[in-house]
């Protein structure tokens, strides 16, 4: 299935960063990967999604601060910088 | 020749026992014999500065390049074999990310930039600086060079223009800026100037996610399981086709490609759009009823219908994911 990209402002906290990924995973995506980026007027996070086969919902994930605990059954699916509440955090996503 | 070639493989592939194999081959002069022939005195810098003679310009300033050249080719050429340095990873990263941080206008992306630079110096593990490096340095040195030819020109131009058209301080301040194009910040420098208006435009065409409402959420959750193949009206051609119709998409000639593109509009439908799709769905009988039975995980309620039995996981219910995260993680 093929990739896009979508983007983030960088003022979101990490529960609205959850919850827009969840949204956007409702709609047959799955989280691939997310960047902060320089877009010109200021860095935002780019944020890259896969295609699904239409009807499919994956598994909620879990977006968390780096270096905490995995949520109970669930696996770290990515690592990596993003834009959290104006500020560069390591985050994870489990799944 | 074929076990010339072999040769140069192997050593290639087993580095360890060839360690004079660099890959790269010597320069034809030693940069400390230019040096020595090209550096430039007071005397000559006098001179030049009030030549009247375009030869004498021309040649002090071929002089001149083939300094910054050189010096170049070195600089880039230890940025390349220092990859495996941490002490120069560090500085070329805090550096870089530094310099970048002195130079945009934004406020957030001034502390961003030197949180950045921060972030890396600290020693996390969860960023590996030498992947980092490697990918940085590449487009450092494509920068420069950019950088570089585009003064370079400038220099090839003003060399066939006459002294009184390109003046000797005219061709040093050219100079100047074309060695400056060879160092970090001038690769920053036209990296930031180049890439403005092409980032400007493609971030422009990027849809930007917003946090949508809980119920907002929960009616997108339904009209993709509403897609699901064990719903039976999602394999109905002529329901599909109605819905497609109704909400402005092209009609398409089988039942996946029009599954595909409703599931697309849904994709990118805004928060507020999502009523609309929603009202489609049902006028039409594509829309997944809330009394469909629903998996363990379900909580039942107007907008949370089940998923399918051939969606990926079942997720939790819209309610329950939006409450029990804002529980559970905490607010940076």
């Amino acid at each position: 299935m093929s990739e896009y990209t979508v983007k983030t402002a960088p003022s979101h906290s990490l529960v609205e960063l959850e919850k827009i990924i969840i949204d956007e995973e409702f709609g047959a995506s799955e989280f691939v990967s997310a960047a902060a980026t320089n877009f010109g007027e200021g860095l935002m996070n780019r944020i890259t999604f896969k295609r699904l086969e239409a009807g499919t919902i994956p598994e909620a994930p879990t977006l968390a601060r780096h270096g905490g605990t995995a949520p109970p059954g669930k696996a770290q699916a990515w690592t990596g910088v993003m834009l959290v509440s104006g500020s560069m955090t390591a985050v994870e996503l489990f799944r | 020749m074929q076990r010339f070639i072999g040769a140069i493989l192997t050593c290639a592939l087993l580095s360890a026992g060839c360690t004079t194999f660099r890959g790269a081959p010597d320069a034809p002069f030693k940069s400390d014999v230019i040096e020595a022939a090209f550096l430039t005195s007071g005397a000559d810098l006098q001179t030049f500065l009030t030549t009247a003679d375009e030869g004498g310009r021309n040649a002090f300033i071929y002089k001149q390049l083939a300094l910054v050249d050189i010096r170049y080719e070195d600089f880039v050429t230890r940025l390349n074999t220092s990859r495996n340095g941490t002490q120069v990873v560090h500085e070329v990263l805090a550096v870089g990310l530094g310099l970048a941080g002195t130079l945009v206008n934004s406020a957030i992306a001034k502390t961003n930039y030197a949180a950045t630079a921060t972030f890396l110096q600290a020693g996390d593990t969860s960023v590996d600086k030498t992947v980092f490096y490697e990918k940085t340095i590449p487009a450092l040195v494509a920068s420069m060079g950019a950088g570089r030819n585009a003064l370079r020109l400038e220099i090839a131009k003003g060399l066939n223009e006459p002294i009184g058209s390109y003046a000797p301080s005219t061709a040093l301040r050219d100079l100047l800026s074309y060695s400056r194009a060879g160092t970090l910040l001038g690769a920053i420098q036209y990296a930031q100037a180049t890439a403005t208006l092409a980032a400007d435009s493609s971030a422009k065409e990027l849809r930007q996610l917003d946090v949508c409402t809980d119920d907002e959420m929960a009616i997108k959750r339904r009209l993709t399981s509403s897609l699901a193949k064990s719903h039976k009206p999602s394999t109905d051609f002529r329901v599909l086709q109605n819905v497609a119709t109704s909400i402005n998409l092209p009609s398409a000639g089988d039942v996946e490609s029009l599954r595909n593109a409703i599931q697309e509009r849904i994709r990118v439908a805004t928060c507020a759009d999502r009523r609309t799709l929603k009202e489609q769905f049902e006028a039409h009988g594509l829309l997944l009823p809330v009394d469909q039975p629903a998996t363990k995980a379900e909580t039942p309620s107007p907008d949370s219908a089940a998923p399918a039995a051939e969606t990926a996981q079942a997720p939790a219910p819209v309610e329950e994911i939006s409450i029990a995260k804002t529980q559970s993680v905490p607010v940076p």
